[in-house]
């Protein structure tokens, strides 16, 4: 493995575990934790949060950061890309995720791919559905878990002086690569305001 | 509260874990880069597949005063025997696209003049790969589950081999032939032809098969076996189609790795960073060289 991404994994873990589970209890129960039963997510009326997004498939680089607020039944989280540095590719997520029963929520959103070429930047425009599952918490709540399954659509790249590909749906051969399923986790830190 | 009286995790095994999700991260620069189904030139329409006017346009690509490309691949189908002949050997892709479509050897003969003209003909400057890769599903939907167009086909594939290696020959060119079927039993027929051993390795021509794991299912599994597959020296996968274990096994075989795509997104790019082919087939290949290049 290359030095550089010994360092990125190094620095992101770091910064990760410093908020681990024994931060988590030393800023306290969030809002609205003691009312959830024993085993589910707590429900949590005002919170940010922040962390980590990982996964193993092609879709984006395995480490992500991801950031948000939620209020009620909605959340708004943004996904950035510390390894960017790594092949100068740099996913960015904008996503909305919506409970609809306690412990699953169905999420729409965005992702922007900026890919370095030799003269320019190439953009890649999806848009992304799934829908996510809460895993058990930790930390009296602070440290919570999501498991995801999302639908991304290639609908168009541009940029980098080359022509504008638009998705076309007239054959399997023209589309299948612009589908793609994946699975991601999200691990967080959170915290009622 | 739940969560209370975890124990704390190690840092150390999240380290080894976050280690182990992005190994060999990173572009590789040396990656072949070949033209898929002979049409490799912005922008991208299937259906443009194996025409004479995108290998011409193809084959005109350069980048920073080289040639773009590193290789062609070209399919081979045949077309059914008819009242007037016993079956051609196309330059096409499918049926449904096939018209019109010319014999395969039309498009040889272009590739010829191509190794033979002045100049660098390749990106690497060494060798100029060429993948033929040949339809054996159509040609037994056409005709049965007989093996005849099998043997045709592996016929039609050492015809071209021919054409390239005078042409090689004459121009002082070194170039690599690599027969690359989804049916075993079509490479098989090329090891039935006395002619597949004519051409030994030199300082022209490399002669090499490729089994093609394309047989996909909608769960994204390859329903090949590398055992059905007579010896091969390369495998053509899609990244998204395989498995872990096929790559492993890959890899443990000392195969060429050769992969191919339909587009080239995000997705696909983080592939060739993760399995470091030989070669990637692409319809996107200036991209590609830019990409591989930055």
């Amino acid at each position: 493995m290359r030095t550089r991404d010994e360092v990125t994994i190094i620095v992101v873990c770091l910064v990760t575990l410093a908020g681990w589970p024994g931060a988590g209890r030393a800023r306290g129960e969030p809002q609205g934790a003691a009312t959830d039963p024993p085993g589910s997510s707590p429900r949590l009326n005002r919170v940010w949060h922040s962390g980590l997004n990982l996964r193993t498939d092609f879709g984006t680089h395995p480490i992500r950061l991801d950031a948000g607020v939620g209020s009620g039944h909605l959340d708004l989280i943004v996904v950035v890309d510390p390894m960017f540095w790594t092949d100068d590719q740099f996913d960015t997520d904008l996503l909305l995720d919506w409970s609809f029963t306690p412990g699953w929520s169905v999420l729409a959103g965005f992702r922007s791919t900026a890919i370095a070429l030799s003269d320019g930047t190439y953009w890649q425009q999806k848009s992304l559905t799934g829908i996510a599952g809460r895993l058990p918490a930790l930390a009296g709540g602070s440290v919570r878990a999501q498991w995801g399954l999302e639908l991304s659509i290639l609908w168009v790249k541009h940029g980098g002086g080359l022509p504008v590909d638009a998705i076309s749906f007239a054959s399997f051969r023209h589309v299948a690569d612009n589908l793609n399923f994946g699975m991601f986790v999200r691990i967080e830190y959170a915290r009622g305001f | 509260m739940p969560g209370q009286g975890h124990p704390r995790g190690s840092p150390s095994l999240w380290l080894l874990v976050c280690a182990g999700l992005c190994s060999c991260w990173g572009r590789p620069a040396d990656t072949l880069v070949v033209c898929h189904n002979a049409h490799c030139a912005e922008p991208t329409n299937p259906f443009q597949d194996d025409k004479l006017s995108s290998l011409d346009e193809s084959l005109a690509l350069n980048y920073q005063g080289r040639p773009l490309l590193d290789g062609l691949e070209l399919d081979l189908l045949w077309e059914d025997e008819t009242g007037e002949s016993a079956g051609r050997c196309l330059f096409a892709h499918d049926r449904d696209h096939a018209r019109p479509a010319v014999d395969a050897l039309v498009a040889a003969e272009v590739i010829a003049r191509y190794l033979e003209q002045p100049g660098e003909i390749s990106w690497n400057g060494e060798i100029f790969l060429l993948r033929l890769e040949l339809k054996g599903k159509v040609a037994r939907l056409q005709k049965g589950a007989d093996e005849i167009p099998a043997l045709d086909l592996a016929g039609c594939a050492l015809d071209l081999r021919e054409v390239f290696y005078r042409a090689a020959l004459r121009a002082g060119r070194q170039i690599e032939v690599i027969f690359d079927s989804s049916d075993p039993a079509v490479l098989r027929s090329l090891l039935d032809n006395d002619r597949f051993f004519s051409r030994p390795p030199d300082g022209n021509l490399q002669t090499a098969l490729s089994a093609d794991f394309y047989d996909s299912t909608p769960s994204g599994l390859a329903l090949q076996r590398l055992r059905d597959f007579p010896a091969v020296d390369d495998v053509v996968f899609h990244a998204g189609w395989i498995r872990e274990g096929h790559y492993q096994l890959f890899r443990a075989l000392g195969l060429d790795l050769t992969l191919w795509m339909y587009s080239a997104t995000a997705d696909n790019l983080s592939a060739i960073e993760r399995l470091r082919p030989r070669a990637v087939l692409t319809s996107e290949a200036t991209v590609l060289r830019r990409w591989l290049r930055h």
